[in-house]
């Protein structure tokens, strides 16, 4: 039986990745961090899209008062991620911090494969050796992100249906 | 799975994927008294239990009802996850970015 990457503990839940995949984690981290911060890939618009469909002055707005923010949100998210990939338990900001982290990779990485295109096909080794290891890492986030969303579910109040 | 490999760094640029932005309209056309929708886009790369989760947390919804509404954004390209004065709906708006999900702003 496989082994779980995130348990639950007594004092939350716990990352248990192998050496082989915090190191892997931890080298993909830097590089999205140095990407934020120069903030000059064209595939970084996705984290800032119209907010107002029909008034780009108003979405321009938006995004001025609020792009600081999120991006000093995503920095600090990813310090969280690098300080507990050890495997120190994981309280609720913690928990917000892997998932925000891993699903702006996979953001990222799935914009620049263009996994929306209709003519998207998965690529393979032998003719883009690059964009390949881009989908196998793609698809290894997803995974890792589906098991913590299944593990911190568990712990959601069951809220209403209103 | 071996993440080593991989690098971010895309050796062709690709152009991203963005929404369609039409002129901006008149300021005379706001009604400031009706209320705003929050409404989330459909995305190919967006888990669905990921998108079932934060509206859950975000919301306080029922798995049945984020679950509903997640289909909803997956087959029907959009949903109203949420509505209220703006500020408040700027400020879910700002959330579900916050997490990743496509969400724009609309006036009833």
């Amino acid at each position: 039986m496989p082994r779980g990457k995130f348990r639950p503990g007594p004092d939350g839940i716990v990352v248990a990745l192998r050496h082989e995949e915090r190191s892997g984690l931890a080298s993909i981290l830097e590089q999205f961090r140095q990407l934020l911060v120069g903030g000059k890939d064209p595939s970084l618009l996705r984290f800032q899209p119209p907010v107002h469909i029909h008034d780009r002055q108003a979405s321009e707005e938006f995004w001025e008062m609020t792009g600081d923010s999120l991006l000093r949100h995503r920095l600090e998210a990813i310090d969280t991620v690098e300080a507990t990939l050890g495997g120190a338990p994981l309280d609720d900001d913690g928990v917000a911090a892997w998932m925000q982290t891993v699903n702006s990779v996979r953001l990222f990485l799935g914009n620049t494969l263009e996994v929306g295109a209709a003519t998207f096909n998965p690529p393979t080794e032998g003719d883009h050796p690059q964009k390949a290891a881009r989908y196998v890492l793609y698809e290894w986030l997803g995974g890792l992100l589906d098991e913590l969303v299944t593990v911190a579910a568990t712990d959601l109040p069951p809220g209403t249906d209103d | 799975m071996r993440p080593h490999p991989a690098t971010l760094a895309a050796p062709v640029m690709t152009s991203p994927v963005t929404a369609p932005v039409k002129d901006p309209v008149d300021e005379t056309d706001r009604r400031p008294d009706l209320p705003w929708k929050v409404i989330v886009l459909d995305d190919p790369v967006n888990l669905m239990s990921y998108v079932t989760y934060v509206f859950r947390k975000l919301f306080g919804y029922s798995q049945q009802k984020a679950h509903r509404l997640m289909m909803q954004v997956h087959t029907e390209g959009k949903a109203v996850v949420a509505s209220g004065q703006k500020e408040k709906a700027e400020f879910d708006v700002y959330r579900l970015h916050e997490h990743g999900l496509w969400a724009i702003l609309e006036q009833d």
